[in-house]
C-alpha cells in the first residue's frame, strides 16, 4: 500500500516545545510506512525563505523520499520577479504559503503580485490555513483564493482547514476545478464521505502535518473513512503523484 | 489492545457545522467503527440552544442503550430550570454527572456563581453523581483548578485538556487530586499526550472523542502514536474511566 504525505515540515518550531527535527520527521514517516513525503524547512517560514529553501533542497538531495516544497515569505516580497521560476528550476515541486502564520492578509499587494508570478509559471501552489489553532477562523479566505485563481490551470491545494471551512470549500470546489484539498484536518466522522460523495475523490491529497501533529490521527481518519478502497488509494498517493507530476 | 474504549466526552444531536452523521444510529456506528464500548453523552441542543429540550431528548436517546450514558447539561443563565433539571434527571441511573460550559456558549465564566450553586447542590443531594465534565479552553484552565479546590468531593474532568494550554492544564491536574484531563481535540498537536503523562501522570488522563462533532480518529491517533507505555495507553483509553465513574463491567 503506497502512502504519500503532502504536508510535512522539519526544523525548529519557536512557539512551543516540540521536536520537529528532520530525524523525528523521518522516524514518523518510517514507522507509518510512508513512501514519500512533501517537506519544507521551517526556517523558510520563520527566518529566511531563501536559506530555508536551500536547506530543504539539501536534505532532498540526501534522501529521495523527501519531495522538496519551497516557500516564499511575502513579508519580504514586493514583486521581484523570477522567484517562482527559480524554484522550478531548482527542482521544487510545490510552493507553499502561510498567510495566517506570518500574519498577512489575502488582500495584500505582495500576495496579489506573487499570485501572478505563480500563475505565469504554472507551478502547483499550497496555501495553509491553520498550523497551530489560535483565535477565530478566517472564513472567506478560501473564497478569496478561489476568486484569484479561477482561471488557473495549475493546481491550488488548500491545506490544514478544519470543519468550520467545509461549506466554503465544497462551494468553491463546485466552481473551481483547479482547487484541491489536503486532509490533515479532516476531523469530523464524515469528512471524507462529504467530499467524496460530491465527486471530489480525485482532488484530495493525504496530509498529516507531521511532526507538528500526531501522524496516526490523520492516518486513522482515512483508514476508517466510509468510502470505497479505490478512492482511499487515490487519496493515499495517486492524486499527489498526478498533481506534482512525480 | 484487547479492551473496549470508554469515551467520556461525546454528544447527542446536531451542531452548527456541516456534518451529516448526528443521529443515534450514526453515533452507535461510529462507536463500533472505533471499538468504543461505552460513551458518556451530553446534548448539543442543550448546550447551544435549549437545555430543557436537549436534556429531555438525551434522556430518551440513552434509555435503552446499554453502551450509552448521559451528562446533565445545566445553563447558569436559567437557575430555577437547572435546579429542577437536577431533581428530575440525576436520580436516573443513566445520568452519571454534569456537563458544564463557560465563555462563548453561555456568556458566563467557568467559575460563575451559578456553577458554584450547581456544585453545592450536587454535593448535598447527589454525591454519587459527583463527576463534572467542564468544557475548558485557554483562560478557563486556572478557573477550573481554583473551583476544584472548593469542591474536593467532586471529580472534575477538564474537557479538551485546556486546548492549546495543555501544559498549564497538566500542571494544574498534577496539583489537584480531583482534576482529570480529557484529551479530545480536532487539532492533534504533538506532544500533548507525552507532556500530560509526564506532568500529571497517566492516571489523570481520560479518553474523549467529542463525537459526532469530531472524528474519534483525532484523539485516538494521539494516544496510539504517543511515545508512552502500552500500560499507560490502556489506562487512558479504558482503565481510568472505570475508576472515575465506578464502572465495574465494560
Amino acid at each position: 500500500m503506497k502512502i504519500m504525505d503532502a504536508n510535512t515540515c522539519f526544523g525548529s518550531w519557536p512557539k512551543r516545545n516540540v521536536d520537529v527535527s528532520l530525524d523525528q520527521l523521518k522516524r514518523i514517516m518510517e514507522s507509518h510506512g510512508v513512501d514519500r513525503f512533501v517537506a519544507l524547512s521551517l526556517k523558510g517560514i520563520f527566518y529566511d525563505y531563501e536559506e530555508g529553501n536551500d536547506e530543504t533542497l539539501r536534505q532532498a538531495g540526501k534522501d529521495e523520499r523527501l519531495i522538496p516544497a519551497a516557500t516564499v515569505d511575502l513579508r519580504k516580497y514586493y514583486g521581484q520577479g523570477g522567484v517562482v521560476r527559480q524554484c522550478l528550476e531548482q527542482g521544487f515541486k510545490l510552493i507553499r504559503l502561510f498567510p495566517n502564520l506570518q500574519g498577512w492578509p489575502l488582500n495584500y499587494a505582495p500576495f496579489l503580485r506573487f499570485m501572478d508570478e505563480v500563475a505565469g509559471a504554472g507551478m502547483p501552489l499550497m496555501i495553509t490555513l491553520i498550523v497551530q489553532p489560535a483565535g477565530n477562523h478566517c472564513l472567506g479566505m478560501i473564497t478569496d483564493i478561489a476568486r484569484l485563481t479561477a482561471d488557473w490551470r495549475s493546481p491550488v491545494i488548500i491545506s490544514s482547514f478544519d470543519h468550520f471551512y467545509y461549506p466554503e470549500m465544497l462551494a468553491v470546489m463546485e466552481t473551481n476545478s483547479n482547487i484541491h484539498v489536503d486532509s490533515s484536518l479532516f476531523n469530523t466522522p464524515d469528512s471524507y464521505r462529504l467530499f467524496v460523495a460530491r465527486g471530489h475523490a480525485g482532488r484530495i491529497v493525504f496530509g498529516s502535518n507531521a511532526p507538528m501533529y500526531y501522524f496516526a490521527s490523520a492516518a486513522l481518519s482515512l483508514e476508517k473513512a466510509d468510502i470505497p478502497e479505490k478512492q482511499k488509494k487515490m487519496i493515499r498517493a495517486e492524486n499527489l503523484t498526478r498533481l506534482l507530476r512525480l | 489492545m484487547n479492551m473496549k474504549i470508554i469515551d467520556v466526552h461525546a454528544h447527542q444531536g446536531k451542531w452548527f457545522i456541516l456534518t451529516e452523521q448526528t443521529g443515534l444510529d450514526d453515533i452507535l456506528a461510529i462507536m463500533r467503527n472505533y471499538e468504543i464500548g461505552t460513551a458518556m453523552l451530553s446534548s448539543s441542543l442543550a448546550i447551544i440552544n435549549d437545555p430543557a429540550a436537549g436534556n429531555r431528548e438525551l434522556a430518551l436517546a440513552v434509555k435503552n442503550q446499554p453502551s450509552l450514558f448521559a451528562y446533565l447539561m445545566l445553563n447558569p443563565n436559567y437557575m430555577d430550570l437547572s435546579l429542577r433539571e437536577m431533581e428530575r434527571y440525576l436520580p436516573d441511573e443513566k445520568f452519571v454527572g454534569l456537563k458544564l460550559y463557560s465563555e462563548g456558549y453561555i456568556a458566563q465564566p467557568l467559575d460563575c456563581a451559578g456553577h458554584y450553586r450547581f456544585l453545592e447542590v450536587l454535593c448535598e443531594k447527589y454525591p454519587r453523581k459527583n463527576v463534572v465534565l467542564f468544557h475548558c479552553w485557554h483562560q478557563s484552565v486556572s478557573r477550573l483548578i481554583a473551583l476544584a479546590r472548593s469542591f474536593p468531593g467532586v471529580k472534575f474532568i477538564m474537557g479538551h485538556m485546556g486546548g492549546t494550554e495543555w501544559v498549564e492544564a497538566a500542571e494544574g491536574a498534577a496539583k489537584s487530586d480531583n482534576v482529570y484531563l480529557e484529551i479530545s481535540s480536532g487539532y492533534p498537536l504533538r506532544p500533548k499526550i507525552e507532556d500530560a503523562v509526564r506532568i500529571a501522570g497517566a492516571e489523570k488522563i481520560l479518553y474523549g472523542s467529542d463525537l459526532p462533532l469530531l472524528d474519534p480518529a483525532s484523539s485516538l491517533g494521539m494516544v496510539l502514536d504517543a511515545e508512552i507505555s502500552e500500560k499507560d495507553k490502556e489506562k487512558i483509553l479504558h482503565g481510568n474511566a472505570m475508576n472515575v465513574f465506578g464502572i465495574t463491567n465494560s
